[in-house]
C-alpha cells in the first residue's frame, strides 16, 4: 500500500472517532498524535514540550492544518494554505487557529492536552465551544494497526535489527557501552533511522534498541553470555503469552513461570508511531487490558544478572489466532 | 514561587522536573517520555515530592487538594483528565511559566560548567563530522557519524535530530516559506550533499540534563568565495556588536539594537530569535528578538549567570547566507565565552 493510502486510512480513523465522540474540531499538541494524523516528517526533538495547539483537525472538512513555516517534509494533503506560522505570542497562535475554516463555529473541541494559559486563551477566542478529551479518541484510533502500518513497523524493525547487530558485534569485541550505543546509532542513521524512541539499552551482555523510521517504531535486541539462555526462554514464554483475548498481565505471569523477576520500568507497551498505550509494568496496573487482533506490542525480556538487566526487546503483533513476531534476525 | 504568591506547583515537563529535582528524563521520543513521565509537587518549604508515571490522575488531584493552601496550583501540563479533575476539586490552575523561567534563567556555576562541558563535546564531534561533509555523502550519514562521535566523547544523548541543511541560494528556490523568509531548520533526509552546498549546521547534546547548542555554516568541497567571506564577516560584526552590549542590566532590546547598529535590518530569523537562553531546555528564557516585540524585549534584563546562545543570520538572497551560534554566560561585568572553536572554513 502507498504512503498516501496509509495516511488516508489513519485520517479516516481519526475522523470516524471524532464523529463517534461528537467532536467538531481537534486541537493536538502531543507529538505522536500529530505524527499519526499528519504523517509529517518534522524535526525530531527529544522530550516533551509545553502543550500548544500545533495541529488542527476539522471534522466537517476532514482537513488537517499544521503549525509550520514550510510545507517541506509534509504530505500533499497539507498544502501551504493549511499551515499557520510559528509565533511566540500565544494570542497570535490562538488567533491563527480561530481563523481556520470550521473552527469558529465548532461547539465541541477535543484537546489532547493543555496548559492553564492555553485553556484560558482557547476559551477566550472560542467562547461558544466546550473543551473535551480528545486524547482518548486518538488512543482508540491508534490502538490497532492497519495493514500498511504493519508494513511500516516491519520496515522499521528490519532497520533496528541491522543496527543492533552492528552494535552487538562491537559488544562482542569488548567495546565500552557508549561505543556500542554509538555503533547502533550510526548504522541506524545510515539506514534513515536518525531518532530513537527510547534510549538504547546496553549491558555487558546485551544491546536492545527502539528506533524510529519514517515515523514508525522498530525494536530489536541481542544477548550473549551467561544470561542468554534465560533471556531466550523468557522471550519464548512472553511471546506465547501474547494472544487475542489474553490479558496484558499474562506477560507478568510468563515472567513468574520462568522463575524470573520482573525488571523495573516498562515490560510491555503498545507500538506504532512511537511508544503507545497500553503500558505494563511490574505493578500490573493496566494489566486488565485485553489484547485484540491488530494490536502491536514491544515486549521486553530482561533478567536480573550481576546487578543489571541484560535483555532484548521485540515487536509482537496480535493476530486473529495467535501472534506474529515482527522482529527477525 | 513566593514572588508570584504560589503555594504549590505540579510539574510534568522534563525540563522543569529536572530543574526542580535534578532528576533528568531520558532524551527520548516525546511519546516515550509521556509514558514514563514523573510528576513533581513543589512547595516553597519542603523537598519536592516525586510521583511516578503510575500514580493515577485522581490521586494527583487529591494530593493537590490536600496541599494547595488557597486552592491555587501552578501547573505546566494538563492532560484532559487532570484538567477535569482539578476543575471538579475547585482548584484554580495557573500558568507557572513566569515563575519557572525567572528561576531557571540564572545558572549556578555548576550548571554553567555542565553547559560548557556539553558544548566542548559537541564542538569536538562537530569538527570531526565537518571532515566528512563531502559531495555524494547522504546527510543522514553525517548524522550517524555525529551521534557516534558525540557519544564517544562523553555525551549522554543527542537532543535534536542533527541538522545539516543545504541552503537554497534564494528563498524563491524553496522550500516554500509561510513567512517569506528563508526556511530553517528542516528535518535531515538522505539527500547527498553536492559540491558548493552552503550547509547550515545545528546540533545539540546533553550532559547530566544540560544542553549544548552548536551552529555553524559549512561549505561542501569548496572554499569560501569573497562574497561568502563577506557574509561571515558581517555575521562576526553583528555578533561582536551584540556581545559588546551583553552585561548585567542590559535589556534584550539593547541587544537587538546593537545587532542592527551597523545597518543590518533584523539580522536573525524572524520566526525564531536573535538569542535565547539554554540550560535544561534547548531554548528557554531569556528570549531576545522574538515576535513578542520590542516592548517585551525591553522587559528582559540580563543578570550574571544567564546563558545566552547568539544566533544572528546574514541572508543575501540569491547567494544564500551565513548562520552560526555562539554561547556565552553573563558575568559581573560582561560575558565569558562557552564556545570556542573557530568558524572553519571561514576566517
Amino acid at each position: 500500500m502507498s504512503p498516501d493510502a496509509l495516511r488516508a486510512e489513519r485520517r479516516q480513523r481519526c475522523v470516524d472517532q471524532m464523529e463517534r465522540a461528537g467532536i467538531d474540531v481537534l486541537l493536538l499538541g502531543r507529538e505522536g498524535n500529530i505524527r499519526y494524523v499528519t504523517g509529517a516528517h518534522r524535526l525530531w526533538l527529544a522530550g516533551m514540550r509545553g502543550w500548544a495547539p500545533s495541529c488542527v483537525v476539522v471534522r466537517r472538512t476532514a482537513a488537517v492544518h499544521l503549525l509550520s513555516i514550510t510545507d517541506c517534509g509534509l504530505p500533499p494533503e497539507i498544502p501551504a494554505d493549511r499551515l499557520y506560522p510559528i509565533t511566540w505570542n500565544p494570542m497570535n497562535l490562538l488567533g491563527a487557529v480561530a481563523t481556520i475554516e470550521g473552527v469558529a463555529d465548532a461547539t465541541t473541541i477535543g484537546v489532547d492536552g493543555s496548559t492553564p494559559l492555553m485553556r484560558d486563551l482557547v476559551a477566550g477566542v472560542l467562547p461558544n465551544a466546550r473543551l473535551v478529551d480528545g486524547d482518548g479518541i486518538l488512543r482508540a484510533a491508534r490502538r490497532t494497526k492497519t495493514g500498511a502500518e504493519l508494513d511500516a513497523l516491519r520496515a522499521a524493525t528490519r532497520a533496528a535489527s541491522e543496527a543492533v547487530s552492528v552494535g552487538f558485534e562491537r559488544l562482542l569485541d569488548g567495546a565500552e557501552p557508549a561505543l556500542v550505543e554509538g555503533a547502533v546509532r550510526r548504522r541506524a542513521a545510515e539506514l534513515g533511522s536518525t531518532a530513537v524512541s527510547a534510549p538504547i539499552d546496553v549491558t555487558p551482555w546485551s544491546v536492545a534498541a527502539t528506533t524510529l523510521l519514517d515515523g514508525y517504531e522498530g525494536a530489536a535486541g541481542r544477548v550473549t553470555g551467561p544470561p542468554a539462555e534465560r533471556v531466550d526462554a523468557l522471550r519464548s514464554a512472553l511471546t506465547a503469552a501474547c494472544g487475542p483475548g489474553e490479558r496484558l498481565s499474562s506477560l507478568l505471569d510468563a515472567y513468574g513461570a520462568c522463575g524470573e523477576q520482573v525488571p523495573p520500568g516498562i515490560v510491555a507497551r503498545g507500538t506504532g508511531v512511537g511508544a503507545e498505550e497500553p503500558v505494563l509494568r511490574a505493578s500490573g496496573v493496566r494489566g486488565d487490558e485485553v489484547l485484540e487482533p491488530g494490536m502491536a506490542l514491544v515486549v521486553r525480556a530482561a533478567v536480573a544478572h550481576d546487578d543489571v538487566w541484560p535483555g532484548t526487546v521485540e515487536q509482537v503483533l496480535i493476530t486473529g489466532d495467535g501472534r506474529e513476531v515482527l522482529t527477525t534476525g | 514561587m513566593q514572588d508570584q504568591d504560589l503555594g504549590l506547583l505540579l510539574l510534568t515537563l522534563p525540563g522543569n522536573v529536572a530543574y526542580a529535582t535534578g532528576i533528568t528524563a531520558a532524551a527520548a521520543d516525546a511519546d516515550h517520555v509521556l509514558l514514563e513521565r514523573l510528576r513533581v509537587l513543589v512547595t516553597p518549604d519542603d523537598d519536592p515530592r516525586v510521583l511516578d508515571a503510575e500514580v493515577p490522575h485522581a490521586e494527583v488531584a487529591s494530593l493537590v487538594r490536600e496541599q494547595a493552601p488557597d486552592a491555587r496550583l501552578g501547573v505546566d501540563d494538563l492532560s484532559p483528565e487532570l484538567s477535569r479533575l482539578l476543575d471538579e476539586a475547585g482548584i484554580a490552575a495557573i500558568d507557572p511559566s513566569t515563575v519557572l523561567s525567572a528561576a531557571k534563567a540564572v545558572k549556578t556555576a555548576e550548571e554553567v560548567s555542565l553547559i560548557a562541558e556539553a558544548q566542548r563535546i559537541n564542538e569536538e564531534a562537530g569538527a570531526l563530522v565537518r571532515e566528512a561533509c563531502h559531495a555524494g555523502v547522504p546527510a543522514t550519514d553525517l548524522t550517524g557519524l555525529f551521534l557516534e562521535a558525540a557519544l564517544a566523547a562523553g555525551a549522554d544523548a543527542s537532543v535534536v535530530d542533527p541538522i545539516w541543511q543545504a541552503m537554497p541560494a534564494s528563498v524563491a528556490d524553496g522550500p516554500f516559506s509561510v513567512t517569506g523568509w528563508v526556511v530553517f531548520p528542516t528535518a535531515t533526509t538522505g539527500r547527498p550533499f553536492e559540491t558548493g552546498d552552503v550547509v547550515w549546521v545545528d546540533t545539540g547534546i546533553s550532559v547530566d540534563g544540560y544542553l549544548s547548542d552548536y551552529g555553524r555554516t559549512w561549505l561542501v568541497d569548496s572554499d569560501p568565495t569573497p562574497r561568502q567571506q563577506d557574509h561571515a564577516q558581517r555575521w562576526r560584526d553583528v555578533a561582536d556588536r551584540v556581545l559588546d552590549a551583553v552585561k548585567p542590566g542590559a535589556t534584550a532590546a539593547d541587544l537587538t539594537r546593537a545587532a542592527q547598529e551597523a545597518g543590518e535590518d533584523r539580522p536573525w530569523l524572524p520566526h525564531l530569535y536573535l538569542a535565547h537562553g539554554s540550560g535544561t531546555e534547548s531554548a528557554e528564557m531569556p528570549f531576545v528578538g522574538t515576535d513578542l516585540g520590542p516592548d517585551f524585549d525591553a522587559t528582559i534584563v540580563l543578570e550574571p549567570g544567564m546563558v545566552l546562545v547568539l544566533e544572528p543570520v546574514i541572508w543575501d538572497d540569491g547567494h544564500a547566507g551565513y548562520r552560526a551560534e555562539e554561547i556565552v554566560v553573563v558575568t559581573d561585568d560582561g560575558w565569558q565565552a562557552l564556545s570556542s572553536l573557530p568558524h572553519e572554513p571561514f576566517t
